[in-house]
């Protein structure tokens, strides 16, 4: 049972890193919460499910072909709102409204243009289960769990190594000082929209393979990455990983004793404590008040 | 035996790893202007935020008529009688003059009952609407010797900076106080609003106030003030009568570090 | 039938200005960003729901409503001594996602997604509600009683005092201000008329489910309140009105219902998204939202 409950929470942490990775990486560098992060998640699951179940594409240019949807609109997004709300230096409270005001509009048209009615993509087989030891795990789960790891080291090593993650990592720690040494704020906070929104694109089709797509995943994938980044501090992407693998373990084993309707209840228990108590996060750092 | 009414024993305050306020001690007289001087940086501005409680202490002594205020709130060191100026603009922008003023009288805004329905069961609304009336006469009274009748009812927003800097003080005036505290008061002021403000300072202390004032400009602060307190690098390094620091070899080397 | 459509847009339009008057005492005057508004409307559609449907008579289930949304609303306002600006924001949303999955998931008590269906009409002292011309003038009654508590208390000097609190706090508390008691005090004051809009609602549909009391509802209240204009109430009766006619102009345009409501939820986004980039301040409001 014990690790039956293990390899869930880690399957259910997989998820959850791909979701906050993104989240994180847009809030280290812009500083500001892009709830609409879900609503991108969520829209390219659609697309997904259009290229592949509906237009009846191959699904691995399907795949491609969303992912870049994603991209498009989580850059589009930047473009059209957040670029004008930076201009006349609205503050992070107003563009928190403005993102979730974006992710409402996303929402609403996955509605509009695909109905209510959920989708599912059957491209691998959920049935067969393999059994390593006492634990039965889905040929999918271990798809997705390989996959996010691979994700997720390729983008530590893009952020460590690449010219742009560390400009990234710049603008992240000290913006003005990043400007003065030459870096375009503005460049860079494009660049993190763009592989922010290719994570989510990428956490798009892997997530589409073992949930249900239906209109409102964005807002309950974005709570969980959400509470994930809080958990694990959200200046980090790192921290987010991190705090999406407690969240999904906590959650998994809080099922034990509760009833498993309550699954989310914990997390945004969680969550508010964090936020209350520990705003900076269990990696973050307290910043001095001046 | 200076009679002082305020007594900085030993004040340390770090941020990180910087010292910002290293082991202060100073005092201010009863009725006297006292200027704090000193170097960009040297923590003066800090000292200010730490009597005020807006900068929690590290460690020392802040005595307040002899009650150590250190750790207290900002709002219950406000009503034990400080009574301040910050170096920028902290008025309420989308309120008028008026209305700024008239916040600082007394803590009765806060009783919301009281507020709201009126208080009419401990004395009459008359007595009410008295009150008001000669709230807004003291504050016509003061609008006038400033001569800035005019702008009562204008959003403290749209004011200009000298302007916005008159009603911060009279503001910081009207709030009852044993100890009036300015952070720069005349920093970036026009020559006219500077003399304006001055001769305002030698008339309240006529009247018996005290003060503590940062300032940069040192013809104005040597003018106005009866006893100089010089700080850098977090400590007191000469204090004493404007005439002698003003020949203090101490003070012009701090000047010129 | 048409005066029976007019009639129920009226006691809509109604609920909605309770609704975002009381929001505006706390985000428009007391500056504290309260995007948790809709989970006080919950406490209080659910309170007087189940205590309603318990046989209880409708003035207590109303008052009950408003004092267990109060309480809730004392209780939020205990961290804005702490936590400012973007994080308390994410504060009431947590608290919003909180009361909502409370919804969802008590099913002994609220009977989770079903809802709770039945609930009486209001009668007081023996005479019922039953019409909705009747309840028309009931809810008309009790919402110019809301404007002008809230217009009395805007007046008052401890309104000017909340407006002292949002425009500079640390200010006020060096004039010897106790902020916190000012802010704790708007908040209770607007979640109470918010839970009695959440009574009035749960009354008069006499169906109340979660769908209903989810964050992304705060949106058209939010908009209305910014829109308007912060601190400015005229601005938000206009605001109001405006903003429940719009969407009804495309119900005669002819498109289906399940297109109708996503639309709606866009078009409320979209406004709120161009009034926060382009202005600010509202249509009447002096305040700029910051």
């Amino acid at each position: 049972m014990f690790y039956q409950i293990l390899a869930n929470g880690l399957i259910a942490g997989a998820i959850y890193a791909l979701v906050a990775a993104g989240f994180s990486l847009i809030y280290s560098t812009t500083k500001f919460v892009h709830f609409a992060h879900g609503g991108v998640i969520a829209l390219s699951a659609y697309m997904l499910y259009l290229f592949y179940s509906l237009l009846g594409i191959n699904f691995w240019l399907s795949a491609i072909l969303a992912i870049i949807s994603g991209v498009i609109i989580g850059v589009g997004i930047d473009y059209l709102v957040y670029q004008p709300l930076r201009k006349r230096r609205a503050s992070p409270v107003i563009i928190l409204i403005s993102s979730v005001s974006v992710l409402l509009i996303l929402e609403s048209l996955n509605l509009m243009l695909f109905g209510a009615d959920v989708k599912s993509i059957n491209f691998l087989d959920i049935g067969s289960g393999w059994s390593i030891g006492p634990v039965i795990i889905t040929s999918l789960q271990i798809f997705i769990v390989i996959s996010s790891f691979v994700l997720l080291v390729t983008l530590f090593l893009f952020m460590k190594y690449s010219k742009i993650g560390k400009a990234m990592r710049a603008v992240a720690d000290n913006k003005n000082v990043a400007e003065i040494v030459g870096i375009s704020a503005e460049r860079i906070y494009t660049w993190s929209f763009a592989i922010g929104s290719l994570i989510a694109g990428f956490a798009a089709v892997l997530i589409s393979l073992e949930q249900n797509i239906e209109p409102t995943m964005g807002t309950a994938l974005i709570i969980k990455g959400f509470t994930a980044s809080i958990i694990g501090g959200v200046e980090s992407v790192a921290g987010g990983v991190l705090g999406a693998f407690l969240l999904g373990l906590t959650e998994n084993f809080g099922i034990w004793w509760l009833p498993s309707s309550y699954k989310d209840a914990i997390a945004f228990v969680i969550l508010f404590a964090f936020l209350l108590l520990r705003p900076e996060g269990i990696l973050g750092v307290k910043k001095n008040q001046k | 035996m200076k009679n002082d009414i305020l007594k900085i024993e030993n004040l340390k305050k770090h941020f990180g790893g910087v010292l910002a306020v290293d082991d202060c001690s100073f005092g201010v007289e009863r009725g006297t202007i006292t200027a704090l001087i000193g170097p960009n940086g040297s923590g003066k501005t800090t000292v200010f935020n730490l009597i005020s409680g807006v900068t929690k202490v590290d460690s020392g002594k802040i005595l307040l008529n002899d009650l150590n205020i250190a750790h207290l709130q900002p709002s219950v060191i406000s009503n034990l009688g400080i009574s301040r100026v910050f170096q920028q603009s902290r008025l309420f922008g989308n309120l008028t003059v008026e209305e700024n003023l008239m916040l600082a009288f007394d803590n009765e805004d806060q009783k919301f009952w009281a507020s709201f329905l009126g208080d009419w069961w401990r004395k009459p609304a008359s007595a009410k609407d008295t009150a008001r009336q000669s709230k807004k006469q003291i504050i016509d009274e003061y609008l006038e010797s400033m001569h800035i009748t005019h702008m009562r009812d204008k959003q403290t927003r749209d004011l200009s900076f000298g302007q916005k800097r008159l009603v911060e003080i009279l503001r910081a005036l009207i709030n009852p106080h044993n100890l009036l505290m300015l952070d720069e008061p005349v920093a970036g002021v026009t020559p006219e609003l500077r003399d304006k403000i001055k001769k305002v300072l030698l008339e309240l202390k006529a009247k018996g106030e005290t003060i503590l004032l940062i300032e940069h400009d040192m013809n104005f602060t040597l003018k106005v003030a009866d006893w100089v307190i010089v700080m850098d690098a977090g400590q007191v390094i000469v204090e004493g009568i404007p005439d002698e620091i003003r020949h203090n070899p101490k003070v012009l080397e701090a000047y010129l570090d | 039938m048409a005066s029976a459509y007019i009639i129920h847009l009226l006691i809509l339009i109604c609920i909605y200005l309770i609704l975002s008057l009381s929001l505006n005492l706390s985000v428009g005057y007391s500056g504290v960003l309260n995007l948790g508004h809709i989970a006080f409307y919950g406490l209080g559609a659910y309170t007087s729901a189940l205590m309603a449907l318990a046989g209880v008579p409708f003035l207590l289930c109303l008052l009950a409503g408003g004092l267990v949304a109060m309480f809730s609303g004392f209780l939020l306002a205990l961290p804005t001594d702490k936590i400012k600006g973007d994080y308390l924001a994410l504060v009431t949303v947590g608290f919003s996602f909180i009361i909502y999955s409370l919804m969802l998931n008590l099913d002994e008590v609220t009977r989770g997604p079903l809802g709770l269906p039945g609930i009486p009409r209001p009668s007081i002292f023996g005479f019922g509600f039953e019409d909705n011309f009747s309840f028309l003038i009931l809810i008309a009654v009790i919402t110019l009683a809301v404007y002008f508590i809230i217009q009395r208390i805007a007046d008052s000097p401890f309104g000017k005092l909340l407006e002292a609190v949002r425009d500079d706090e640390l200010a006020a508390k060096i004039l010897g201000k106790d902020t916190f008691k000012a802010k704790a005090f708007s908040l209770a004051i607007s979640a109470f008329f918010a839970g009695i809009a959440g009574a009035l609602y749960a009354s008069y549909i006499t169906f109340i489910d979660p769908s209903s009391f989810s964050l992304m509802q705060i949106i058209p209240i939010i908009s209305i309140v910014i829109i308007g204009g912060l601190a400015s109430l005229p601005g938000t009766v206009l605001a109001t009105i405006i903003l429940t006619l719009i969407p009804e102009a495309l119900r005669f345009v002819g498109f289906p219902s399940s297109i109708l409501g996503p639309m709606r939820q866009i078009i409320y986004a979209l406004i709120l998204l161009l009034i926060l980039i382009y202005r600010p301040r509202g249509f009447l409001g002096k305040v700029e939202l910051e």
